[in-house]
């Protein structure tokens, strides 16, 4: 028999080739897709990228959807021009064995299976991106610190005679700022009393009350809590603060 | 990168025009019933739910996405 059955290889490789390729440039639009993406959800990503539109908030789902759709699409499209090359493979060489010296009729059938579906979240990995690009930069400021430390731990051991006799001397008097920020703290407690300010005279009594004990807490072996009451006393100076200005704007 | 809305319908354009040429070789090759039976139909079949029906979906998602102007 001189005939051929079955699909014509050329046109199945044709259509095949002519899928792949379309197949990438719809990877190019998840690509854009991704970047939309990743600017409006990273902010670290926006900060990088000055005067980047980002999407509207409800559009950003949509974009992880239509990215879902795309990335099954890809994903579809290699499983079909896998499948379509092994039909015709097969059929062509079945279609030869009808020569009875040709073995074709061991041609194996298509093994190509239908992928698994890409749902929104599962392709939307990206959409925590800020959490890994976060990370990232945890990780990158870490090195740079690592470096950072070790030029300045050069640059101490060759510093001049006068900059370390100077810090010496600075850290032997720091010692005493402790003593001397709570002496301010609690005469601050009666220069700035005021009858008609109660929960003022409160707060600074408790910022008073909180240097107090981190200096107090100094002596061993209560001096691990130190480190405890000094942050306190900061966060309470802080929120002391920014209360004075909620009282008085022109404070 | 600065996205803009022109770049999304243009790629939705893409898209859709893509889904057309694919479409168009397909065609080409159900016309010429060389491959039929229920092997061919699965193809056709995933062909449109799992392709062409998600082209198209996607296309229609890109045309509405709007952008945070003036940030």
């Amino acid at each position: 028999m001189a005939g051929k059955l079955g699909m014509n290889v050329d046109l199945a490789n044709q259509v095949a080739a002519s899928i792949s390729g379309h197949s990438s440039g719809l990877g190019l639009i998840e690509q854009q897709l991704y970047l939309a993406r990743s600017m409006s959800l990273n902010p670290l990503n926006f900060a990088l990228n000055p005067g980047a539109l980002i999407l509207a908030p409800a559009s950003i789902t949509m974009a992880a959807s239509a990215s879902a759709d795309l990335a099954n699409v890809r994903q579809t499209l290699d499983y079909l021009v896998l499948k379509l090359s092994q039909e015709a493979t097969q059929q062509a060489q079945v279609s030869n064995s009808l020569d009875p010296t040709d073995a074709g009729w061991f041609a194996p059938g298509p093994t190509a299976n239908r992928p698994d579906a890409i749902g929104v979240f599962e392709n939307e990995w990206d959409a925590f991106g800020i959490f890994v690009n976060v990370g990232n930069y945890v990780l990158l400021g870490k090195d740079l610190l690592d470096v950072a430390g070790q030029a300045i731990t050069k640059w101490w051991d060759n510093a001049p005679k006068w900059v370390t006799t100077g810090a010496d001397i600075a850290m032997k008097g720091g010692k005493f700022l402790p003593f001397v920020g709570t002496a301010f703290s609690v005469t601050g407690v009666f220069t700035d009393w005021d009858d008609d300010n109660v929960w003022g005279n409160t707060r600074n009594i408790i910022g008073a009350s909180l240097d107090v004990l981190s200096v107090v807490t100094l002596i061993p072996p209560l001096t691990p809590a130190a480190p405890v009451f000094a942050a306190a006393g900061l966060v309470w100076d802080v929120v002391d603060t920014v209360w004075d200005v909620f009282d008085d704007p022109w404070w | 990168m600065n996205l803009s809305d022109a770049q999304f319908m243009a790629a939705a354009f893409q898209i859709r025009a893509t889904e057309a040429a694919l479409t168009s070789q397909l065609s080409r090759l159900r016309d010429t019933q060389q491959w039929t039976g229920p092997d061919a139909e699965r193809f056709y079949t995933e062909w449109e739910t799992d392709v062409r029906g998600r082209m198209l979906s996607a296309a229609m998602k890109l045309e509405a996405l709007s952008l945070v102007p003036g940030l």
